[in-house]
């Protein structure tokens, strides 16, 4: 099985990287590749332009923080942060020192004696992410760092790990399935396919301009149809809804697909924008909003979503409206 | 209190009454008992000379210390080779684990004095082991009848004790734990020295008491392997019971034996103790 395959990656140094894909897309695989858990069958990683190929894991400048922690339970959090600049050689007093820096980074101050157990899922990570950074590694491996945190955790742990990224200055590689969590964090993006980059690029970027239908669908945008872009450039014949749309900018001729989130979609008529008509089947509330689903003349239907206090009460027959500028277009 | 439960509890008071506390209180008061000679060859009493005499005389002490030495011997032996077998099975494919634990238990399907009897046709000097020598032409040794067949005897019978816990322990470590200490810098015998051995601690100490305990004890492999100069305590109560008829001796001999290995299991809980004390991490 090819778990990894025509993949080509630079990442910067000092950047917080993300590696998004779903679950068996190789963004694990991958970490385990640099960190040297995994021999690639083919191919080279280098760090700084040397080659890892050969390096053991045990002599990689390259530390990670494991999904569960995996936090030594026979040792002291003190005794797991100087688990590896003890195997580095540094001298007692300056462990010493470290140790307690390390405990202040990451807010947990006094709890040095503590055993792993007797601390809280997010203090855990916490512990798991001093220990990496402990022995000063050009680059750090993070495996789903926030997943084993509940929800309310996740947000607060998210932005201290920002916060301690810029303070650094060191390379973060971070895999995660939650493109939230990706958005949010990242300084650029890979989008992961199995096994391969299906597209790298910064938050926006990725949001805005997915270079295809999987990225387009992995970051959830709601309405994909496919269509032919005509020959002047400007605008794309989209028979699954029966209509011409323009699009903000020129764009190549031909078969393409056309996306466009629920969000930017609103029911009505509003000046200077593409017009599409269906009979409104259904509005699901969601709290903060709601989606209608439209179905077009031909069957297709079509998702927009509102802010749940602008929406009007809706039957029947239902004029949507999306601006050109909320049109992308892409291969499919 | 449900029934069920009191029932449970019932059960086990009962049992431990009838087969260890009154059996216990027996052999006491045998040992507390006088010599005599009739049937029973004793008359009861408050008689602590039994004990005195187990307590001072060379012969017991000699055999007391003998067992001791044999029987930790035997268990280091047992550990050496147990543990490196405990850490192989629990690094085997799993389909292939269940195929080896048996192979590991499989002698306990023939009886033990079957097994120690086919050692002394293997181990006698006209045995398989000599006519081996002798065919790749190196001269017969001298095997059954001295200490080496005695300790060939015990790690053969109390290996299986000693895997079996390490084992269940080594299963259960978290594989992450050993790739969390590669890369921390670990080399493979560093992370094996801190991580994997520390983490099994618990199972070498139970594998330890399980194979030192019965060793102790031991009777049927010094008489059957080992040579006249192995005087276990073991084979000293058989001679007290069954050729001096001396029940009171034999009785204070096997309650003394007994106390030996409850201070020594006291010692145990103490060293895990200190081991599972919070580690601050200072080199060991």
């Amino acid at each position: 099985m090819t778990a990894l395959d025509g993949l080509d990656l630079t990442v910067r140094r000092g950047e917080l990287f993300v590696l998004l894909g779903g679950s068996g897309s190789g963004k694990t695989t991958l970490l385990r590749a640099i960190g040297g858990f995994v021999t690639p069958s083919a191919g080279t990683i280098a760090l700084d332009g040397t080659d890892l190929g050969r390096i053991p894991a045990h002599r990689r400048p390259v530390n990670t923080v494991f999904q569960s922690g995996a936090l030594f339970p026979h040792l002291s959090v003190a005794a797991n942060i100087a688990f590896g600049p003890r195997q580095r050689g540094m001298a007692r007093e300056a462990i010493a020192a470290r140790v307690n820096e390390l405990l202040a980074l990451v807010r947990l101050e006094g709890y040095g004696a503590r055993r792993p157990h007797e601390l809280s899922g997010g203090q855990q990570q916490r512990v798991a992410l001093a220990r990496g950074l402990a022995a000063e590694p050009s680059l750090l491996l993070l495996d789903e760092p926030l997943s084993a945190l509940d929800r309310g955790l996740r947000a607060e742990t998210a932005a201290e790990l920002v916060r301690l990224q810029q303070r650094l200055g060191t390379t973060f590689i971070q895999v995660t399935h939650d493109q939230q969590e990706a958005l949010t964090m990242a300084h650029r993006i890979g989008v992961m396919r199995e096994g391969r980059m299906a597209q790298v690029g910064t938050p926006r970027e990725i949001y805005d301009g997915p270079a295809n239908r999987f990225v387009a669908e992995f970051m959830g945008v709601g309405n994909l149809w496919d269509g032919v872009v005509r020959g002047d450039g400007l605008s794309i014949d989209v028979p699954a809804i029966g209509a011409t749309v323009r699009l903000a900018g020129a764009t190549p001729p031909g078969p393409a697909v056309l996306g466009v989130r629920a969000e930017r979609i609103r029911v009505g008529v509003f000046p200077d924008m593409n017009h599409i008509a269906g009979g409104l089947e259904r509005t699901v509330y969601a709290g903060d909003m709601v989606t209608h689903a439209i179905r077009m003349p031909g069957g297709t239907i079509v998702h927009a979503a509102e802010p749940a206090h602008d929406a009007a009460i809706q039957e029947g027959a239902v004029t949507l409206s999306f601006p050109p500028a909320a049109c992308m277009v892409f291969a499919s | 209190m449900t029934l069920s439960r009191t029932l449970t509890l019932v059960v086990s008071w009962l049992w431990l009454i009838l087969f260890s506390i009154v059996p216990l209180g027996i052999i006491l008061a045998i040992a507390l008992a006088l010599p005599a000679d009739s049937v029973p060859p004793f008359h009861f009493a408050a008689n602590l000379e039994s004990f005195a005499i187990a307590a001072t005389d060379d012969l017991y002490r000699h055999a007391f210390w003998l067992s001791i030495r044999t029987a930790s011997i035997s268990t280091l032996i047992c550990l050496l080779i147990g543990y490196p077998m405990a850490l192989a099975i629990a690094r085997t494919a799993e389909r292939w684990r269940a195929a080896l634990l048996l192979a590991l238990m499989l002698p306990f399907w023939t009886g033990f004095l079957m097994r120690i009897n086919a050692w002394i046709g293997m181990l006698r000097d006209d045995g398989w082991i000599n006519d081996a020598l002798t065919f790749l032409g190196f001269a017969p040794v001298r095997l059954l009848y001295t200490d080496t067949a005695l300790y060939i005897g015990m790690v053969y019978t109390y290996l299986p004790f000693m895997v079996l816990p390490v084992y269940a322990r080594l299963a259960k470590l978290d594989a992450t734990l050993l790739e969390a200490a590669a890369d921390l810098g670990a080399s493979p015998s560093r992370a094996f020295l801190r991580v994997t051995l520390p983490l099994s601690l618990p199972g070498i100490v139970a594998g330890v008491a399980l194979v030192f305990i019965p060793a102790v004890g031991e009777y049927v492999i010094p008489e059957l392997l080992g040579g006249p100069g192995a005087q276990l305590i073991g084979r000293v109560m058989w001679e007290e019971f069954f050729e001096n008829r001396d029940w009171p001796m034999a009785s204070s001999l096997a309650w003394m034996l007994l106390m030996l290995l409850v201070v020594l299991p006291v010692c145990v809980r103490a060293m895990v103790r200190m081991a599972r004390r919070p580690n601050d991490g200072s080199p060991s």
